[in-house]
């Protein structure tokens, strides 16, 4: 029953990704409600079946990398529908969102089941949810982000027309990139803080090294992230730089992602 | 007539606004370049109409082919060899002058701006002396046709123009106009229009000019703050939209200004529509980070795609023009037989004016300097133009109607026209 959910939501996401694209392209002026309206059924299928592995297999948000992955295109996907359902031409981050939530969706279940992390009780949780939440704000940061180099591509080749009147406005995506960045880094801190003392506690409880590379890209993520934010404040990146900055953290996060899939989701 | 008449010039569709603002002049280069070209042998009339969009001569003499050289080399001697023109003479310089002044040669067809420019330069060369009866009855003509057009195709409906593109540009770019602030550089029309579209939006606007004066009028009709030119580099710190259209010889903002601007304004995105021919605005402007250019040829495919919705009114557009210049072909023939007597009332009137204004310089006027004796000249030549207008008209509406012998025989007696004239010259003789 829960594959069925799975193949739904899977499905649901390319549809979504599909009448975005297809929205941007200029097909339809239709779309925009039906490629939301297919967001959110993905939503549902892919939210019934996590629920479903919560309460069927004891499998929750916190039980592994699996179902961390799971959430984090869960979370991502519900804020572009909140996005795409207040803002109007936010709609168009469908198109952005879609395939990532349906990448991390299947890529969720070519990791490693098992429950490996030396955490437990409520570090785990808070480690963990800091992780989802932050790593999910960053894919809302990452598609506004490439839609912000979009825009301002048709900007620069002087293409007023189609895609960048259904766009939103480059100082709102520039806006709204910044925000998402810094709503991902105060949960990300936490998220390293608790993973540094987990990491700590094996440290002294089983001898295992204080420092692993896994440690290390999480901290380069931080670090990329912050040196965004920081220059905007200091140096006045903005637009463009901010945009890129954000592609290359979130290309960063990526690689944490698909380090501790490769290799085990331990510490 | 007209077979006499030659258009010659180049527009936004055939050169870049590169090259068109090498030929860019304002009024006072106008009434020179006019004055130029009917001092050239073969040039009989004369009138330069020059937008941000077209230079074009509009020009009259016996011999097309040598009135159409006289005018590319006036034009090739202004800017450069290397420039290409169109060429347009007799039944089709009638279609092309009557297509421009009904907005349909236009970048945005339907806009109203043409029909103001083209009274501008037409004014121009009756002040300098350029404007006789053949280019006198073609544009007269072609201002009816722009009317019928405008009142009877519906053209002007719904238009996309240069205001609203720029408009929905900087909304493109800024979202939300209402905190934003938009510094007019120059006071040109387009520029007042892009600012009125943008002021209703919300935004706030500043205003700098060469002239303090003007840019203070136009701040307090439209509630802005006015600013001298020299205050540029700090404007350019506080603006978001800048609309150019100061009429400059060279580019009034550079980039290292706009970069040194970036710098002050800590990345925050900037914005430069240059409507100016010549440019105001070094083009390298929009190589800069969040900086972004755009000049009258860049809102190009915004505004045709936009004005495609109007090819109806276009098509029925282009076929009153044709309408009217079958129309006008015809009243010409008409015409031809009141021509003669025309010609004659003309040169009568001329041959005293010029008598009077030679006694008049040589004697108690003898004081005065080059200038001012041309624009006596100009003066008497508009009051000749304008005295003889009502009669000349009624002449050809009677030649027209078929039936205008008895006027033609009435007017060559009233005026003496198969008399000996002054100059020893006899009228052209017509029953």
């Amino acid at each position: 029953m829960g594959q069925w959910f799975l193949a739904i939501a899977a499905a649901f996401y390319v549809l979504a990704a599909v009448f975005g694209l297809a929205y941007l392209a200029g097909t339809s002026e239709r779309l925009p409600r039906t490629a939301m309206l297919t967001l959110a059924g993905a939503v549902l299928a892919h939210a019934v079946h996590d629920g479903a592995r919560w309460v069927g297999a004891g499998l929750g948000p916190f039980a592994g990398l699996r179902e961390a992955i799971s959430s984090i295109a869960l979370v991502a996907a519900v804020g572009s529908l909140v996005l795409g359902w207040t803002q109007p031409r936010m709609v168009t981050l469908v198109a952005f969102v879609g395939p990532v939530a349906l990448v991390l969706l299947l890529a969720s279940f070519g990791v490693d089941a098992r429950p490996a992390s030396p955490l437990s009780g409520a570090l785990l949780g808070v480690h963990i949810a800091s992780t989802i939440l932050a790593t999910a704000a960053f894919t809302v940061a990452f598609a506004l982000a490439a839609a912000y180099l979009v825009q301002e591509r048709q900007v620069r080749m002087k293409r007023l027309r189609g895609v960048f009147q259904r766009l939103p406005p480059l100082a709102v995506l520039d806006v709204a990139t910044t925000r998402s960045v810094a709503l991902g880094l105060a949960p990300l801190t936490v998220g390293i803080v608790t993973g540094v003392l987990a990491g700590l506690r094996e440290a002294l409880e089983h001898g295992a090294p204080i420092v692993s590379w896994r440690h290390i890209l999480a901290v380069a993520v931080w670090v990329v992230f912050a040196v965004v934010m920081l220059l905007r404040v200091l140096a006045g990146w903005r637009g463009r730089r901010t945009a890129m900055g954000t592609l290359v953290g979130y290309a960063t996060a990526l690689v944490v992602i698909a380090g501790y899939a490769l290799r085990g989701s331990g510490p | 007539m007209s077979n006499g008449l030659v258009v010659v010039g180049l527009n936004h569709r055939t050169a870049a606004v590169e090259q068109r603002e090498k030929l860019a002049v304002n009024a006072d280069g106008a009434d020179a370049a006019v004055r130029e070209l009917v001092a050239m042998e073969g040039v009989r009339e004369a009138m330069v109409l020059a937008t941000c969009n077209r230079v074009e001569v509009y020009a009259v003499g016996d011999d097309a082919a040598k009135v159409a050289g006289a005018v590319r080399r006036h034009l090739h001697e202004r800017g450069g060899a290397s420039i290409a023109f169109y060429e347009h003479r007799g039944e089709e310089a009638v279609r092309h002058a009557f297509r421009v002044s009904s907005s349909l040669d236009s970048l945005v067809v339907g806009e109203p701006q043409i029909l103001g420019q083209i009274k501008d330069a037409v004014a121009s060369a009756r002040t300098a002396g350029g404007l006789r009866v053949t280019l006198d009855r073609v544009m007269s003509r072609a201002f009816q046709v722009a009317k019928r057009v405008r009142t009877e195709t519906g053209i002007a409906e719904g238009q996309v123009s240069v205001a609203s593109v720029a408009a929905d540009l900087a909304r493109g770019i800024f979202g939300e106009l209402r905190e934003r602030k938009v510094l007019l550089v120059g006071a040109g029309k387009m520029a007042l229009a892009a600012a009125r579209t943008l002021a209703r939006a919300g935004a706030t606007l500043l205003v700098a000019n060469r002239s303090f004066e003007r840019a203070a009028a136009l701040a307090q009709e439209h509630g802005a703050t006015p600013h001298p030119l020299t205050d540029l580099p700090m404007l350019l710190q506080h603006a978001d939209v800048v609309v150019a259209s100061a009429a400059a010889p060279s580019y009034l903002l550079t980039k290292h200004d706009v970069s040194v601007a970036m710098k002050a304004r800590r990345g925050r995105g900037l914005f430069f529509i240059d409507i100016a021919v010549p440019r105001n605005i070094e083009p390298a402007v929009g190589d800069l980070d969040s900086v972004y250019l755009y000049n009258v040829d860049d809102l190009e495919q915004a505004v045709a795609e936009g004005s495609s919705g109007r090819a109806v009114a276009t098509e029925r557009a282009e076929k009153l023009v044709a309408e009217e210049l079958s129309a006008f072909k015809s009243e010409e023939s008409a015409q031809k037989g009141a021509g003669p007597t025309i010609v004659a009332m003309r040169e009568r009137y001329r041959e005293v004016a010029t008598a009077e204004l030679e006694r008049s310089l040589g004697g108690k006027l003898k004081h005065l300097g080059p200038d001012d004796r041309a624009a006596l000249e100009a003066m008497l030549d508009a009051l000749t133009n304008k005295l003889l207008h009502p009669p000349t008209a009624a002449l050809r509406q009677a030649a027209a109607g078929g039936g205008g012998d008895a006027l033609l025989l009435a007017t060559r007696t009233l005026f003496a026209l198969d008399a000996e004239s002054g100059g020893g010259r006899k009228a052209g003789g017509h029953r």
